[in-house]
C-alpha cells in the first residue's frame, strides 16, 4: 500500500508543479492583471485563447486548470504537513544517496503524516539542484537530500551562487566511509608499499577519482601527510575509475563509499590501501584505517536533510522530530542494514556544527 | 553450466513470470511514447523494487529495460519520432518503410530483429559473461578515444546527400556537448550565466527537442498545406506489405547476425550504449549491402541492423555490472540501486557468494526475451490503430507529451526551454537539408572522446607512445584513418559523376 500511496503522492506533486508555472506564465503572459492567479480566471482566458485549436489542448489545459487551486493553496505553518512534501535528491537514482533518501522519505512519511515525494535533480556536481531548493517557496514542502559533496564542498571550491549557511540543517541521517583500492597488478598492495614506491618514484602512482569531490580531497590530503607526491587522473565516478583500476590503466581509485570496492578485495581483484573513517568497517574488518596507520585524518561523507533559510521554526520542529523517529524506527534501521547503509543520526543544531566543521577544512587549502 | 540450472526454482514463480509481462508492457509503451524515457521508467518503478524480493523486482525492470530499448522502434517508425535515442537509427528506414504503406512489415521485422538481438546478448552473458568482461577492462582511456574516433566515421554513413553537411551537424552535436561541467576538472563551462546549465544540456530534452518536436513542426507544416493526407501514414492492405515474407527474412537474417554480437560487444564495455550500437550497426549494413543506395529509401536491412544491435545491448550491459560492479549504461546505473537495496552487492564475488541468485537472475534474462516476442506481436496491433488517428489529434497529443515528460525527466522548468529551442533548430535544419543522426552521434560521443585523450594524455605526460603503443586503440585509428579516406574518395567521385 505504502508503494502506491506513494506514486500518486508523486504524481500529485509533479502536477501540482504543472500548476504552478502555468500559474506563473500567466501571471507574465496573458494575464491582463498582475497579481495572484486566479484559476477560475486562467482557464477563461485559455480557453478563449485555444479555443480554435483541437480539443486535446483544451482537454490538456484544463488538466492544469484543475491542478492551479492545489498550487495557490496557501500552506500555514500550522496546518502542515498539509500536502505531500518534495525531497530533492542532487544524485542520480540507484545511487547511494537516492538509496538513503528515499529509504528516509518511504519510512518519514508515516512519522510526518503526509506523503513524501522523491525528486532526483541531477548535474553541475549537485549543485543545481541544491539552488533550486532555495528558489522553492520557503514552506517546509521542498526538502534537501543533501551531502557533504553538493552542501559544502563545491561551494568551499567555487562560486555556486549559494553558501552551506543559506540552509537549515534538519538532521544528519547517514555517514559513509571513502576507501582507497589498488589494482593488483601494481607494485604496492597497501599503505606501507605504497609510500615507500612512490618515495622511489614520485609522480608515477597515479589514481582516479572525480575532479574536487571528498574523495579526491582524501587522497589529496593523505599524499601531503606522507609527503609523496601521487598523480590525479580525474575520472567522472566510481563506476569510470573501477574498470581503470582493473584494467592496470591506472594505480589506485578513491572510492566514495566502500560498497563499490568490498566485492573486489574479497575476490582479490584489488587491495585495500585504507579507510578514512573514524573506525574500520565492519565488510571490511583487514582494512586499517588512516588514524591507525599514522595519519590523523577522519574525512566522512554524510547525508542529511536540510531546508532553506526562512523557513518557519514551527516547521523545522515538525520535520526534525519526524526525522528522528524515522531514525529510531525499527523498519528503517532493519532496511538501512540490509542495503549497507550506516545510519548515524545528529540532530539539526549537531548536524550544523558538522557543516561548520567541514567547511573549514575545505575553505583552508 | 551446473550453476545455470541453480536458479530454475527460484525464477519460475508465477509472480516473476507476471512482473516480467508487465514490466514489458510498461517499457513498450512507455518507449513507444515519444517524450517519455526509459531510463526514466526505470527510475520511477525502482522505489517499487525496494520493497519487493529481489528477484521479483529486476523481473519488472529488466521488462521495462528490455521492452523500452525496442518500444523506441515504434514511434520511429509509424511517426519518425523515435522514442528513445537508440532508435533514432531505426527510423532512417523504418519511416520510410511506412510511408510505402509497409509499416506492418517494419515493426514485426523490429520485433524479431531486437528479440534475436536480446536472446544472443543473453545467450553471451550467460556463457561469456567472464570472458568479456575481461576484453572491457582493456579498453583504458586511449581505446575510448580511439573507439570514439572510430564511431565518429559513422556520420559519413548517415548524412544522407550531403556529407559535408552532416559533418556539420555532427560537429555542432560535439560543441553541445560541451556544455556544462568540464568532465575532468569539475568546473562549470560554456554556460553563459545559467547556473542550470552548469549540468549541460539535458540529454532528454535535448532527444525530444530534435526528434520529436522538430517532426512535430514539420508536421504541423505539413497538415496547413491542403494536399496533404489527414494521416501521418497510410497502412498497405496488401498482406504482403504487412509480415515479414520468408524471403525477406533469409535475405535480412546475416545482417541481424552480424549485428547482434556488435551490440553485445558494446554492451559489455561500460559507457558506450546502445544508441552507438545501432548505428554502427546501421553503417556497418549499408557498408556490406548489395544495394547502399536504398538505405534511406526502405532498406528492411537498415531496420534490421539498428534493431538488433540496440537490443543486443541490453543483456550485454549486465556483464561489466554482475561481474565487476560496474553498470554498463544509465539504466543498469539505476538498476544498481536494486541491487544494493537489497544488500547484494554486484562484483566478483556475487557469482560466488549468491551463484543460485546470478543464475536465476539470467534465466529471468532470456525468458523476458522469449515472453518479449509475444508481448510485442499481441501490442502491435494497438499501434497500428493509434496511427489511424487525425495529424491534426496525433500531434497535439505528441506535443503534450514531450512537455511533461521533460519536465518530469528534467526535474523542472529549464530543460523545457532546451527542448523548445532545440526543436526549433531541428525544425531549421530539416528544412536546410541538414540531417538530425549525426547530431546525435557527435553529443554522445564527444564526452568519450574529450574524456579519454585528455585522461590518456595525463596518464602519459603529454607522450602521444600511449596511442602507437597499444594494439586496440592503434587498430581503431587506423581503421578510422582508411574509413576517412574511402568515405571522402566515394564523395568526391560521386560529385565527378553527376
Amino acid at each position: 500500500m505504502r508503494q502506491l500511496a506513494y506514486l500518486f503522492s508523486d504524481a500529485a506533486v509533479r502536477s501540482v508543479k504543472f500548476g504552478q508555472i502555468k500559474r506563473d506564465e500567466a501571471g507574465q503572459g496573458l494575464q491582463p492583471k498582475p497579481g495572484p492567479a486566479n484559476p477560475i480566471n486562467l482557464w477563461e482566458i485559455d480557453m478563449k485563447k485555444l479555443a480554435r485549436h483541437s480539443a486535446l489542448w483544451a482537454l490538456a489545459v484544463a488538466a492544469f486548470a484543475v491542478t492551479a487551486p492545489l498550487a495557490t493553496t496557501t500552506a500555514f505553518a500550522a496546518e502542515y504537513p498539509a500536502k505531500p512534501v518534495t525531497f530533492v535528491i542532487p544524485w542520480p537514482a540507484g545511487g547511494s544517496t537516492d538509496i538513503t533518501g528515499r529509504m528516509t522519505a518511504s519510512y518519514m512519511s508515516n512519522h510526518l503524516g503526509q506523503a513524501i515525494a522523491v525528486v532526483n535533480r541531477v548535474g553541475g556536481v549537485g549543485t543545481i539542484a541544491t539552488r533550486s531548493v532555495l528558489d522553492a517557496p520557503k514552506d517546509g514542502y521542498t526538502v534537501l537530500v543533501t551531502t557533504v559533496g553538493n552542501h559544502v564542498l563545491q561551494p568551499a571550491v567555487r562560486d555556486v551562487g549559494f553558501l552551506p549557511g543559506d540552509f537549515i540543517p534538519i538532521g544528519q541521517i547517514s555517514a559513509r566511509t571513502m576507501l582507497v583500492v589498488a589494482g593488483k597488478q601494481q607494485p604496492y598492495s597497501d599503505a606501507a608499499s605504497l609510500i615507500s614506491y612512490a618515495k622511489a618514484n614520485p609522480g608515477k602512482a597515479t589514481f582516479a577519482s572525480p575532479s574536487k569531490v571528498l574523495p579526491w580531497r582524501a587522497v589529496m590530503k593523505f599524499a601531503k601527510a606522507a609527503g609523496i607526491k601521487l598523480k590525479h587522473i580525474p575520472a567522472k565516478g566510481d563506476a569510470k575509475s573501477l574498470p581503470m583500476v582493473l584494467g592496470g590503466h591506472v594505480g589506485m581509485a578513491s572510492l566514495g563509499d566502500v560498497s563499490a570496492g568490498v566485492s573486489h578485495i574479497k575476490a582479490g581483484t584489488m587491495n585495500a590501501i585504507g579507510v578514512f573513517s573514524a573506525e574500520r568497517h565492519h565488510a571490511l574488518p583487514d582494512t586499517p584505517t588512516m588514524k591507525e596507520l599514522g595519519f590523523d585524518m577522519v574525512l566522512v561523507p554524510w547525508t542529511g536533510l536540510a531546508v532553506a533559510k526562512g523557513t518557519p521554526p514551527e516547521i523545522i520542529k515538525k520535520l526534525s522530530d519526524a526525522l528522528k523517529a524515522t531514525t529510531e524506527d525499527k523498519a528503517f534501521l532493519k532496511f538501512a542494514k540490509n542495503s549497507g547503509t550506516s545510519v548515524n543520526y545528529l540532530d539539526g543544531p549537531a548536524f550544523g556544527k558538522i557543516w561548520d566543521r567541514d567547511w573549514n577544512t575545505y575553505r583552508s587549502k | 553450466m551446473d550453476f545455470i540450472f541453480a536458479g530454475f526454482d527460484q525464477i519460475f514463480h508465477l509472480q516473476n513470470i507476471l512482473l516480467m509481462v508487465g514490466g514489458l508492457v510498461i517499457g513498450i509503451v512507455i518507449g513507444a511514447i515519444p517524450g517519455l524515457n526509459v531510463p526514466l521508467a526505470v527510475a520511477l518503478a525502482l522505489p517499487f523494487t525496494y520493497h519487493m524480493p529481489p528477484l521479483a523486482g529486476l523481473s519488472m525492470l529488466i521488462g521495462i529495460y528490455k521492452g523500452g530499448t525496442h518500444g523506441g522502434s515504434i514511434s520511429a517508425i509509424l511517426i519518425n519520432v523515435p522514442g528513445a535515442p537508440a532508435a533514432a537509427a531505426t527510423a532512417l528506414d523504418g519511416y520510410a518503410l511506412a510511408r510505402q504503406g509497409k509499416a506492418g512489415k517494419a515493426l514485426k521485422l523490429s520485433i524479431y530483429a531486437s528479440v534475436f538481438g536480446e536472446i544472443v546478448s543473453d545467450i553471451a552473458l550467460i556463457l561469456l559473461a567472464a570472458q568479456l568482461a575481461k576484453i572491457a577492462t582493456t579498453f583504458g582511456p586511449a581505446e575510448f578515444f580511439a573507439l570514439g574516433l572510430f564511431a565518429l566515421t559513422i556520420i559519413g554513413f548517415v548524412s544522407g546527400d550531403s556529407l559535408i553537411k552532416g559533418v556539420i551537424a555532427g560537429c555542432m552535436g560535439l560543441l553541445f556537448a560541451t556544455v556544462g561541467m568540464d568532465p575532468l576538472e569539475s568546473m562549470p563551462r560554456m554556460h553563459f550565466g545559467f547556473y542550470e546549465l552548469t549540468g549541460g544540456l539535458h540529454f532528454i530534452a535535448m532527444i525530444i527537442g530534435l526528434f520529436a518536436i522538430s517532426e512535430a513542426l514539420i508536421q504541423i507544416e505539413n497538415s496547413l498545406k491542403t494536399s496533404a493526407s489527414r494521416t501521418v501514414i497510410e497502412i498497405s492492405k496488401k498482406g504482403d506489405d504487412n509480415r515479414v515474407t520468408w524471403a525477406e527474412f533469409k535475405m535480412v537474417f546475416p545482417t541481424m547476425l552480424r549485428s547482434a554480437p556488435l551490440g553485445v560487444f558494446i554492451g559489455a564495455i561500460p559507457g558506450i550504449g546502445s544508441s552507438i550500437a545501432a548505428f554502427l550497426a546501421y553503417g556497418m549494413a549499408k557498408n556490406m549491402s548489395k544495394q547502399p543506395e536504398m538505405f534511406g529509401k526502405g532498406a528492411i536491412e537498415g531496420v534490421a541492423a539498428a534493431e538488433s544491435a540496440n537490443n543486443g545491448v541490453c543483456g550485454a550491459t549486465f556483464i561489466p555490472l554482475l561481474t565487476l560492479g560496474i553498470p554498463g549504461d544509465v539504466i543498469t546505473a539505476i538498476m544498481l540501486g536494486a541491487f544494493m537495496v537489497h544488500g547484494l552487492i554486484p562484483g566478483p564475488t556475487l557469482f560466488t557468494e549468491q551463484g543460485s541468485f546470478v543464475s536465476a537472475f539470467m534465466i529471468g534474462m532470456l525468458i523476458t526475451s522469449c515472453l518479449h516476442l509475444f508481448v510485442a506481436l499481441i501490442g502491435l496491433r494497438g499501434f497500428i490503430q493509434a496511427i489511424k488517428l487525425k495529424r491534426s489529434l496525433l500531434f497535439p497529443i505528441v506535443i503534450v507529451l514531450c512537455i511533461t515528460g521533460t519536465f518530469v525527466a528534467g526535474g523542472g522548468q529549464f530543460p523545457i526551454y532546451v527542448m523548445l529551442g532545440m526543436g526549433i533548430l531541428g525544425y531549421l535544419m530539416i528544412k536546410f537539408g541538414f540531417p538530425i543522426p549525426p547530431l546525435l552521434i557527435g553529443f554522445i560521443l564527444s564526452p568519450m572522446i574529450e574524456d579519454g585523450l585528455r585522461q590518456a594524455l595525463l596518464i602519459s605526460d603529454g607522450n602521444l607512445d600511449i596511442f602507437y603503443g597499444r594494439p586496440i586503440a592503434m587498430g581503431f585509428l587506423v581503421m578510422t584513418a582508411a574509413l576517412v579516406v574511402w568515405i571522402t574518395w566515394k564523395q568526391l567521385r560521386g560529385q565527378s559523376n553527376s
